[in-house]
């Protein structure tokens, strides 16, 4: 049976998935909440991408760059009319998790009622695309390998290299320092969802591209991303990605070694033997599970 | 009022409404098709002066809880006394609710265990064994070079049940199953499912998803990954989004329901609109219809337990658009349509009546 083939396509999942455990990294280490409501940032960034190219009748290009936009404008939105309210009155972890979660499932439910939740098509035809080691890549799995590492390298860049990045960093490392220091928090989370509203819908379009829209799209990333960071830790940004590698190649080897039903059994397995073997994550740093409490 | 005439009681008919993908799209089908004939039954006077009701049930994602709810209201306080719903998942579980208020329940969509059931539960499609059936039939027809075929379903009863059916059905025609893998709903990604196929070298796949949504990606998933053998699907194909992809031109076909060229204007037009399902909707109202006439004629009561009998009793029933053979076991065989797609349209490729696929 062949091996390299869900290799090849584990990473490409891998990379996809962690962009979005970078953006839930981000906001964790920032804010101080597991946002599910990025569900809704990725919904919002599929349906605008969808909205231009099916509707307006934009070329695909110009339909990517409405979607990449919406991303960060609904992520600040959700923060500016929803999160600013509950993390000024300092709502307990719970509370945060709750009301990202009500924000995704009330969008995703929203579109399923004043949408439709039939599915939608950017792309009727085959992907342009390419054989490689034995399975064949198309363009989009591509672009969504290379976003990934770009948005590692833009993220580094972004908090290591702009005063708005410094900013940020300060808030993740000791918001009530950085308070203290003249550092303005309000921004600097606006900042952070900002960024992590782009990141998302850079996982978003190209995944919107290839599996087509429908309001159930986002679920799927958003727990793997989530399984992601709890595997990988969240010491750095890297290990998110190294958390989400590790999931799409389970993911497909699960394929590979028994069949499909196993996936989901051995990716959250995964997840358990982490939590279990080294809560702090498989590749060191600070634990989702205990670093808040 | 002084001089007023009070209205005669409605006879209210429950249709299901999701909000899953797929499901959602031909809910609206059924629904839209259903007004037609209704309305139709209620211009004409109805049963005796007694107009029917459309009474729209909403069972969520294919939710058999949010079902419970709905048919509870429906039952308790709209007083339905027949409804049309599908999902196996939805109808097995909430057999017995439909039992107990003597609810004469149409089932879309699901084969074996419904009926089995639910006492007042009849088939108005079984996609699950007479879908399986017409495509083994029309494969072997028309392509006799197919003898070996793979399963790509969704992981629950209702893929379950296509999985085990096909296998039964392509067997009679000499067509093994060589490997079959599942996916959850509304997947993202089958290329890991349709590796492992190809790998068993089939000549057709048969895709059983819930909804329309998911078949071109399972379409394209295996025409990027280099097969080039045929695909077949069930009437899940039968929606505008499977129409307009430009893969499913070539080695695809579906199962459907034809609208045969005497059908109203009225109904081709809204099939056209919102899908194939206009046509069952449409002969779900005129069925209840029929069977309020005869009942109220006979001076028997217009209930779901009279109109199960009634169907079940008369076995074959011409609808202005089929013929259906009702079986005392709840099974039913109705004509079937095995359909292409060409230039964003569905197109009839062979119909097969009730009488090719009885058995």
């Amino acid at each position: 049976m062949q091996f390299v083939p869900y290799v090849v396509n584990g990473i490409a999942l891998g990379l996809s998935v962690a962009l979005i455990a970078l953006a839930l990294a981000l906001i964790w280490r920032t804010v101080g909440m597991i946002d599910f409501g990025l569900g809704a940032v990725y919904l919002a960034a599929a349906y605008a991408a969808y909205f231009a190219k099916g509707v307006l009748g934009l070329p695909y290009p110009a339909a990517a760059v409405v979607g990449l936009l919406a991303g960060p404008v609904a992520s600040v939105l959700i923060y500016l009319i929803i999160y600013r309210f509950f993390l000024q009155k300092g709502a307990s972890l719970f509370v945060l998790v709750l009301v990202a979660l009500s924000v995704f499932t009330a969008a995703q439910h929203g579109l399923g009622a004043t949408v439709t939740a039939q599915k939608f098509y950017l792309i009727d035809d085959i992907v342009p695309g390419f054989s490689f080691l034995g399975t064949r890549l198309n363009i989009v799995q591509i672009a969504k390998m290379l976003v990934s590492l770009i948005a590692l390298a833009g993220l580094a860049w972004f908090c290591l290299s702009t005063k708005a990045g410094q900013c940020v960093l300060a808030v993740a490392d000791n918001p009530s320092l950085a308070q203290a220091l003249g550092v303005d928090t309000n921004r600097a989370r606006m900042w952070t969802f900002g960024v992590a509203g782009l990141i998302v819908a850079a996982a978003a379009v190209p995944e919107a591209t290839e599996s087509g829209v429908d309001p159930y799209l986002a679920s799927n990333p958003i727990f793997l991303g989530l399984a992601a960071i709890i595997i990988g830790g969240l010491g750095r940004f890297r290990n998110p990605v190294l958390g989400g590698l590790l999931l799409g190649l389970a993911f497909h080897l699960a394929v590979w070694a028994f069949s499909s039903q196993w996936q989901e059994v051995v990716a959250y397995s995964l997840v358990l033997l982490a939590l279990i073997v080294r809560p702090q994550g498989l590749f060191g740093g600070m634990s989702v599970a205990r670093e808040r409490a | 009022m002084p001089g007023a005439v009070a209205a005669e009681p409605t006879i209210p008919i429950g249709i299901c409404q999701s909000t899953a993908q797929g499901p959602a799209k031909f809910a609206t089908a059924l629904l839209k098709g259903a007004q037609l004939s209704v309305d139709t039954f209620n211009a004409a006077g109805g049963a005796k002066g007694r107009k029917i009701e459309i009474i729209p049930l909403d069972i969520g994602n294919n939710d058999p809880s949010q079902a419970r709810l709905s048919f509870t209201k429906g039952i308790e306080v709209d007083k339905i006394v027949a409804l049309i719903c599908w999902g196996t998942n939805v109808m097995a579980q909430n057999g017995p609710i439909v039992d107990g208020a003597g609810v004469a329940a149409f089932a879309m969509s699901q084969g074996l265990n419904v009926p089995k059931k639910s006492k007042f539960t009849q088939q108005l499609e079984a996609i699950t064994t007479m879908q399986c059936r017409v495509t083994a039939k029309y494969t072997k027809e028309n392509f006799p070079n197919v003898k070996r075929l793979a399963v790509l379903y969704v992981n629950y009863e209702f893929g379950i049940e296509i999985r085990d059916q096909c296998q039964i059905e392509f067997g009679k025609v000499g067509i093994e199953m060589v490997a079959s893998e599942g996916h959850p709903n509304a997947p993202t990604d089958l290329r890991a499912q349709t590796t492992k196929l190809l790998e068993a070298k089939p000549d057709a796949i048969f895709l059983a998803p819930i909804g329309g949504g998911t078949i071109p990606l399972g379409i394209r998933a295996g025409r990027e990954l280099g097969y080039t053998g045929l695909y077949m699907t069930t009437s899940a194909g039968d929606t505008s989004d499977v129409y307009t992809f430009k893969l499913a031109e070539k080695d695809f076909f579906f199962v459907a329901h034809d609208i045969p060229a005497s059908a109203p204007a009225a109904l081709k037009d809204v099939a056209a609109a919102y899908g194939g399902y206009a046509a069952a909707g449409y002969e779900y109202g005129w069925l209840v219809g029929k069977l309020a006439n005869d009942l109220t004629a006979a001076g028997q009561p217009v209930n779901g337990q009279g109109i199960i009998d009634k169907i079940r009793g008369v076995n074959t029933v011409e609808t202005p658009l089929n013929t259906y053979v009702f079986k005392k076991d709840g099974d039913t065989v109705r004509p079937l349509g095995i359909f292409g797609v060409n230039g964003g349209a569905r197109k009839l490729l062979k119909a097969y009546s009730a009488k090719d696929l009885a058995e």
